[in-house]
């Protein structure tokens, strides 16, 4: 049993034309901005993607050849082929504008500054910001439809495409049934793409509304927050702009857009008891609070900024930017008291909520983790107790359960391996711990002595390499990559029984 | 459904007489080594102990009604506290600690097999101080009501609900028929290991005295010694492979080995806990090894000397120090991060998550990433072919939650009150927890815990009794439901 290749490359193809159309933006940027060196640069790679892709969407077209109808199906295991596929060529092909414009030292450090927008993380190799225009644009647009690409996989693509039904987007995300929210999942796809272009357009008349931004910066801060991404225009990050209004915004926005989007759909259609039963999106609030209010008093104890105001600016917004992954950067937090890394680092693993541009384990299984050690008390005192676990309201199956602690154990197994692996370069446990999480939670900022504006051009290139394949794994959740070295999933028909 | 105090006060009498008898030893050192002051506080805190154990004793009558399991939590939980905070008292009484916070964290430390210190200066304390406080380590290694139940068998008690609430591991397997045979049986090798270990010491040139402390230390998987640089101030090769060879199997399975001696040698060979066990060691003393000599130039041998007595060090909860690992590679740093997580085999005397649990969840993520990709697949998971319920599962992922849970609150309540970075509170949580005893950054090996704040200091001391328990027989007694099952 092989793979569906044809139909894999045919995918591919298309992704490959998306991507080149997209280079238009920065092509328009870069133009009106008279960036000459950075011009054919954008062009080679827009003509590299638009000629593979039209070739391969022109050669392997089933209609000229007669190919029935079911060889143009996708099982399983071809879906997570074509995801990690397409993922690892459009960072390739997204590496080539920075490579040919000479801002990255090697093709590598492209690759990664590519990896990195595709995901959202918003990591940079670059000691400064990226000079040119041209440039920054495509890197938000990358961010941006990395944002979208992300729900398209997970909620979309995969089952629209004919996989095992919607097995696979729903196995692990207890809550609202996707099926019920329309009958149709390309309906689904519609409702969640105004709701993110909705969202970014707002955000943008928000951001323009502000004497201190310019149309360009104002649209290139929406793609990076709306991503959750946490792209810097400038190397001192957010704190250039020294307005609390700007930092409202982005906060509130990537708030939203960390949020689960089936929400949005309930409020779009006035479902109101969806959303009053929702458990996700209260947690998400309290543990927004309870991190802000934790960080605050902390900043406020040590005097760290004059006034309370000042504590509480600065306590949430880097709580907002851990909690939903964005990876902002507002002051320099390696001076803040230690508690608040520590309160960095639980927002590091916890990250935003289900069904949404942020990363990290997700609330979700946090809570449900939450009531599984809760009823691990309960089995103590009755050991033969039956009690499901439930989350508003809805009994959350054994199977569901098992399979968010074993998702849950295998990202923090992964987190640990991979901070081994990064430890190697010798910059000290905190930074190898935490610039781990961070990359896969698609976060970009790490703790310890190096600081919050540490890039990750500290690193060594093979570290580097690795730290790009990580953002991978972590986006697409794990199992997408790992299954990559499985036997079986080369050759299932071999699969053996024993583990 | 009422708690059978009874029962609970009967045995706390057992357990005070028994402290008290305990106490003798150290008298008896106090003599040999003419330290008189000692010797006053031994005999007499040692004599009214036991006075009270057996007023209690014999003001309480036996109880009729069976031990349930929440007895036996709550019997548990009660006497380590118990213990702990009586043996602090000579501590404060010699002057030779004297705040009680930290004597009850050195004694709390002793019994749980930590082998972490509030002391700055080791080598002014006398000798008898100093061994009582090893000796804790010996006691609590197998378990304080294990020894009980082995000394009075006809105790009445549910051993059982005992052993298992005291027992390191998720299980417990019982060898013999009787509670009481098991836990004798256990004891025995216990002192089996304990001569053996003190006789090689001596051969190296130990005096009995400092042979027998070491080696409490060792078997009980604690880790205090009588000198400020611990073992390397012997700086002798035999005495390091002596006593990494007695960390090592005292950090695997009691049982295992009743297996040995009954069925044989390929008892050894069956056990998959064992073989992951020193496979963990021996990759992680190799990376170690590897880490120092190819990665940054250090002489090969000398390392692997280092990496060896660590990592067996730190993988079964020991915690002895030869060379300041703070020192070291970042990488190899990380790797012994990582051991606080895996502790020693279940059933035996070492503390953290145990190798059977990480195990379990190796096998339980690589079932769950088959039955992605394969859906329609039945996976069941196997442990030395026998088939591990989803209901073990999810108790040892709740487990491994808990433990993560406790370490974080523990660290950051640290962090806050000591100033202390993320690494190294979390690290200290994870120390006091695992039962290993070090920390990394400023609270390593040349480090102590003298500078932490009163209250920090209490609440390690709970942490080291918590993580000793495994858990739940501490935090159950938060827990509103304990006290009131019928509530729901």
């Amino acid at each position: 049993m092989g793979f569906n290749l044809r139909m894999i490359a045919r995918v591919i193809s298309i992704l490959l034309l998306i991507t080149g159309a997209s280079m238009v933006f920065p092509l328009v940027t870069a133009a009106y901005y008279h960036e000459t060196s950075v011009y054919p640069s954008i062009v080679t790679a827009m003509l590299i993607s638009l000629f593979l892709g039209l070739c391969g969407y022109i050669m392997l077209d089933e209609r000229h050849r007669g190919i029935s109808r079911k060889k143009s199906t996708l099982k399983t295991r071809d879906c997570y082929l074509l995801v990690f596929m397409a993922w690892i060529i459009c960072s390739l092909i997204g590496a080539v504008p920075y490579y040919l414009s000479d801002q990255t030292a090697s093709f590598l450090d492209a690759f990664f500054e590519s990896v990195s927008g595709y995901t959202t993380t918003g990591a940079t190799v670059l000691v400064d910001s990226l000079l040119y225009k041209g440039l920054l644009m495509w890197k938000a647009m990358t961010h941006w439809l990395g944002g979208m690409g992300i729900l398209v996989f997970m909620i979309i693509l995969l089952p629209s495409l004919g996989v095992g039904g919607q097995k696979l987007a729903t196995t692990e995300a207890p809550g609202p049934d996707l099926t019920k929210l329309a009958p149709r999942v390309q309906d689904i796809a519609k409702l969640l793409y105004f709701v993110y272009l909705s969202l970014s357009v707002l955000e943008f008349l928000f951001l323009v509304a502000s004497p201190q931004m310019s149309p360009f910066e104002a649209l290139i801060n929406t793609m990076g927050s709306i991503s959750t991404s946490g792209l810097f225009l400038h190397p001192s990050g957010i704190s250039y702009y020294h307005s609390a209004y700007i930092e409202m915004v982005l906060s509130i926005f990537s708030l939203l857009s960390a949020t689960n989007y089936v929400l949005f759909i309930s409020l779009l259609k006035r479902d109101w008891d969806n959303l009053k039963k929702n458990l996700e999106i209260k947690v998400y609030a309290t543990v927004l609070v309870i991190t802000t209010a934790v960080v605050t008093i902390s900043l406020a104890v040590s005097n760290i900024y004059p006034t309370f105001t000042d504590c509480l600016r600065h306590g949430f917004f880097q709580a907002v930017a851990f909690i939903t992954t964005t990876g902002y950067v507002l002051d320099d937090y390696v001076h803040w008291p230690p508690i608040c890394a520590m309160v960095f680092l639980f927002l590091l693993i916890v990250g935003g909520c289900g069904s949404s541009t942020a990363g990290g384990l997700k609330m979700v299984r946090f809570i449900v983790i939450f009531k599984l050690v809760a009823r691990s008390f309960k089995k103590n005192v009755h050991p033969n107790l039956v009690s499901p676990i439930k989350a508003g309201g809805q009994i959350i199956s054994v199977r569901a359960t098992s399979a968010i602690t074993t998702f849950t154990v295998l990202y923090l197994f992964t987190a640990l391996g991979s901070a081994l692996i990064i430890s190697m370069d010798g910059m000290g446990l905190e930074v190898s711990m935490t610039s781990a999480l961070s990359l896969m939670s698609t976060t970009g900022i790490y703790l310890g002595t190096v600081g919050a504006y540490g890039t990750f051009a500290l690193f060594s290139a093979p570290i580097r390499l690795f730290m790009a394949f990580l953002m991978i794994v972590g986006r697409l959740e794990m199992y997408t990559v790992f299954f990559l070295f499985m036997p079986s999933f080369w050759n299932p028909d071999k699969a053996g029984t024993r583990l | 459904m009422d708690l059978n105090y009874r029962a609970i006060t009967r045995t706390l009498g057992d357990i005070l007489t028994i402290t008290g008898l305990l106490m003798l030893l150290p008298f008896v050192v106090a003599v040999v080594y003419h330290e008189p002051v000692c010797m006053r506080v031994f005999l007499s805190v040692g004599i009214f102990t036991t006075a009270v154990g057996i007023a209690v004793l014999s003001a309480v009558r036996e109880s009729a009604m069976e031990m349930r399991m929440r007895d036996g939590f709550l019997m548990v939980a009660i006497s380590w506290l118990l213990v702990s905070a009586v043996s602090a008292v000579p501590f404060v009484l010699t002057g030779a600690i004297p705040h009680y916070a930290d004597a009850f964290f050195e004694s709390c430390s002793g019994y749980t097999t930590t082998g972490a210190t509030i002391l700055t200066d080791i080598e002014v304390m006398p000798r008898s101080i100093l061994f009582w406080r090893s000796f804790a380590h010996w006691i609590g290694g197998m378990g304080i009501l294990v020894f009980t139940i082995a000394l009075l068998p006809e105790m009445g008690i549910g051993g059982q609900n005992i052993a298992r609430a005291e027992t390191p591991g998720p299980v417990f397997s019982k060898i013999s028929a009787r509670m009481s045979d098991t836990a004798r049986f256990l004891y025995l090798m216990y002192a089996g290991y304990t001569v053996a270990e003190t006789i090689l010491l001596m051969l190296g040139g130990m005096n009995f005295y400092e042979a027998i402390v070491n080696t409490f230390g060792t078997v009980g998987t604690g880790g205090f010694s009588i000198w400020n640089d611990s073992i390397a101030h012997y700086d002798s090769l035999y005495v390091e492979s002596v006593i990494t060879v007695f960390m090592l199997l005292s950090g695997a399975s009691f049982n295992l080995f009743f297996l040995v001696v009954t069925t044989g040698l390929k008892a050894f060979l069956q056990d998959s806990e064992f073989k992951l066990y020193l496979l963990i060691y021996g990759l992680s003393t190799l990376l170690i090894t590897c880490g120092m000599s190819v990665g940054h130039g250090a002489d090969f041998w000398a390392s692997l000397r280092i990496s060896s007595f660590q990592v067996a060090s730190l993988l079964t909860t020991s915690g002895f120090a030869t060379s300041n690992y703070v020192m070291w590679p970042t990488f190899c740093q990380m790797i012994l991060l990582l051991l606080f997580f895996v502790g020693g085999c279940s059933g035996s005397t070492s503390s953290g998550v145990k190798v059977i649990r990480v195990l379990v969840l190796i096998k339980a993520l690589r079932a769950n990433v088959r039955s992605k990709l394969h859906p329609n697949a039945l996976t069941n998971i196997r442990v030395d072919n026998r088939i591990i319920p989803t209901e073990t599962i999810s108790t040892i992922t709740s487990y491994l939650f808990l433990y993560l849970g406790v370490m974080f609150l523990v660290g950051s309540t640290l962090t806050i009150l000591n100033g202390l970075n993320m690494i190294d509170g979390l690290s200290t949580a994870a120390t006091c927890l695992g039962n290993v005893g070090p920390a990394f950054g400023v609270m390593g090996p040349a480090a102590n815990f003298s500078g932490l704040s009163v209250f920090s200091k209490y609440l390690l001391s709970l942490t080291m009794i918590t993580g000793r328990l495994e858990l739940y027989t501490i935090m159950l007694l938060f827990s509103r439901r304990f006290w009131n099952p019928y509530r729901y």
